[in-house]
């Protein structure tokens, strides 16, 4: 075996096998997406807060429900979560109240319907790419020490063609297939520890439009 | 309820401004976390060779590795400060013959006159021979001289003669007092040599402690062996085989690292006798 050994991160990489090469790609593959899902999750989350802590605000002024619709209605795309849900559980409200004598009660219910179907909707939006985090985070170690455990067999037998058997025989081998477990951690701990703190804000949110539904409902029952 | 009441679920479909900033910044994350990982790797990579030392009890002076260089011959005696060489002995001058006696009994019997022309005609012959002899003495002296000179320059080759093998002497006696610096030299590497060697023979028992196996080695620069050959065999196969395989382990043989002087380690002859 040659004695000067390329020791730097990239010689280890292109000493490895090709099945260890395969699980390197894939693991870094999966590490830059998981990156990327953890800061449009970021983004989004931060971007759906400051929607929610806004639309409150509004809600609670005290404003008038119908320009709070009209406003809603017209920038739907640009709305936050806790709007679309008022938006929907208003226009159904309106719709239902228009038949006068109607019956109350009916109204309020799909009014609570209405509200929760977007509501699902939104949380469908917001635990989007979520489960890929959770995935990554749980396999990736897995998957590494599956290249580990590869690149060390391939040491060993190249160890068993040799008479004397030296640590310097083995250790490269070792060393380049350890990168892998590298790789690995290094794709799960982030994904694992964004995962936790994303289903926790998500989990916030939620809280917020179910509670916010309930009072909605409620002024929509004194109002009817 | 009217068809316009059913909201569409892909009415949903919302913007999301920030997905693209979102891509550049896992991107980025990781380019930090690979030239971190370089030059966190690249830091440790930096082994300290080990260092490997051998004690000796007795070390070849260093003064005596540089020296082998055969000293320049001492600067010829000048010729102009040696004694000149003595002249030969003047020749000491060879007197000229004397003339023959003039035969004065003859004259004394002879008339006068004939005495007389005798003598007029002795004289002119006496000058004539006298004239001759001065020449004779010239050529003689001339002749002295000339042998004189050659003499002399005879004195003189053999002086430088002498002066160049006086030159000579010396130069031999430095190159052999290098040679003999050198042999002490290479006599104690060959020590160093043949400790290392020993250190790695494994004796077989039952061998005569007078036998002795001669090895004619052949190394390469740095001190591998290229081959080795028993020359002389200690009389116990199985001690010859040790002294061989300890050879090759004791490899790289301990040589001076002066390239200049690998030529004479390049092939040695290593006796090896056992409980040395």
């Amino acid at each position: 075996m040659n004695v000067t050994q390329d020791m730097s991160v990239w010689g280890l990489v292109s000493h490895a096998s090709l099945f260890v090469q395969l699980v390197m790609l894939g693991l870094l593959l999966a590490s830059l997406l998981s990156w990327w899902y953890i800061f449009r999750k970021a983004f989004v989350l931060r971007q759906a807060k400051s929607d929610t802590e806004a639309f409150e605000k509004d809600f609670w002024s005290g404003g008038d429900l119908n320009s709070l619709y009209q406003a809603a209605a017209a920038a739907k795309h640009r709305a936050g979560s806790l709007e679309r849900i008022f938006e929907a559980g208003f226009r159904e409200f309106s719709k239902v109240k228009r038949p006068p004598g109607a019956d109350r009660s009916a109204a309020i219910d799909g009014t609570r319907r209405a509200m929760s179907a977007t509501y699902q909707r939104e949380m469908d939006v917001l635990e989007q790419n979520l489960a890929f985090l959770a995935s990554v985070g749980s396999v990736a170690p897995y998957i590494g020490l599956l290249g580990t455990v590869w690149g060390i067999m391939h040491a060993f037998m190249g160890l068993s063609t040799v008479a004397q058997a030296t640590l310097s025989l083995v250790a490269p081998g070792i060393a380049e297939a350890l990168i892998a477990t590298a790789m690995g951690l290094f794709a799960a701990i982030p994904a694992v520890l964004a995962y936790n703190r994303f289903s926790h804000d998500i989990d916030r949110l939620a809280v917020r439009f179910e509670s916010f539904m309930e009072e909605f409902t409620n002024i929509m029952q004194r109002q009817g | 309820m009217s068809h316009a009441a059913v909201r569409q679920p892909f009415q949903q479909v919302r913007e999301e401004p920030k997905a693209l900033l979102a891509g550049a910044l896992a991107l980025l994350v990781h380019v930090v976390a690979v030239v971190a990982l370089t030059y966190g790797f690249s830091i440790q990579t930096q082994r300290n060779e080990p260092v490997s030392a051998e004690l000796w009890a007795a070390l070849p002076p260093p003064a005596a590795v540089a020296k082998p260089v055969p000293a320049p011959p001492e600067p010829p005696p000048k010729p102009e400060l040696r004694p000149v060489p003595k002249p030969p002995p003047e020749p000491k001058e060879v007197p000229v013959k004397a003339p023959p006696k003039a035969d004065i009994e003859l004259k004394a019997k002879e008339a006068a006159k004939a005495k007389q022309a005798e003598d007029e005609r002795r004289r002119l012959e006496e000058a004539k021979k006298r004239e001759a002899e001065k020449v004779k003495a010239q050529a003689q002296a001339q002749a002295q001289a000339d042998a004189k000179a050659q003499k002399e320059a005879l004195a003189k080759q053999a002086e430088a003669d002498r002066i160049r093998r006086e030159q000579e002497e010396l130069g031999r006696k430095a190159a052999e007092a290098a040679a003999s610096a050198q042999a002490k030299l290479m006599a104690s590497h060959i020590d160093k040599i043949r400790a290392k060697v020993r250190n790695f023979i494994v004796e077989p028992p039952g061998v005569p402690p007078k036998a002795t196996a001669e090895f004619d080695v052949v190394l390469i620069p740095g001190g591998d062996v290229l081959s080795v050959k028993l020359r002389r065999s200690s009389g116990n196969a199985l001690y010859d085989e040790a002294v061989e395989r300890a050879i090759r382990r004791a490899e790289p043989l301990p040589i001076p690292p002066e390239p200049q002087l690998f030529p004479q380690f390049r092939t040695l002859l290593l006796q090896f006798r056992p409980q040395e």
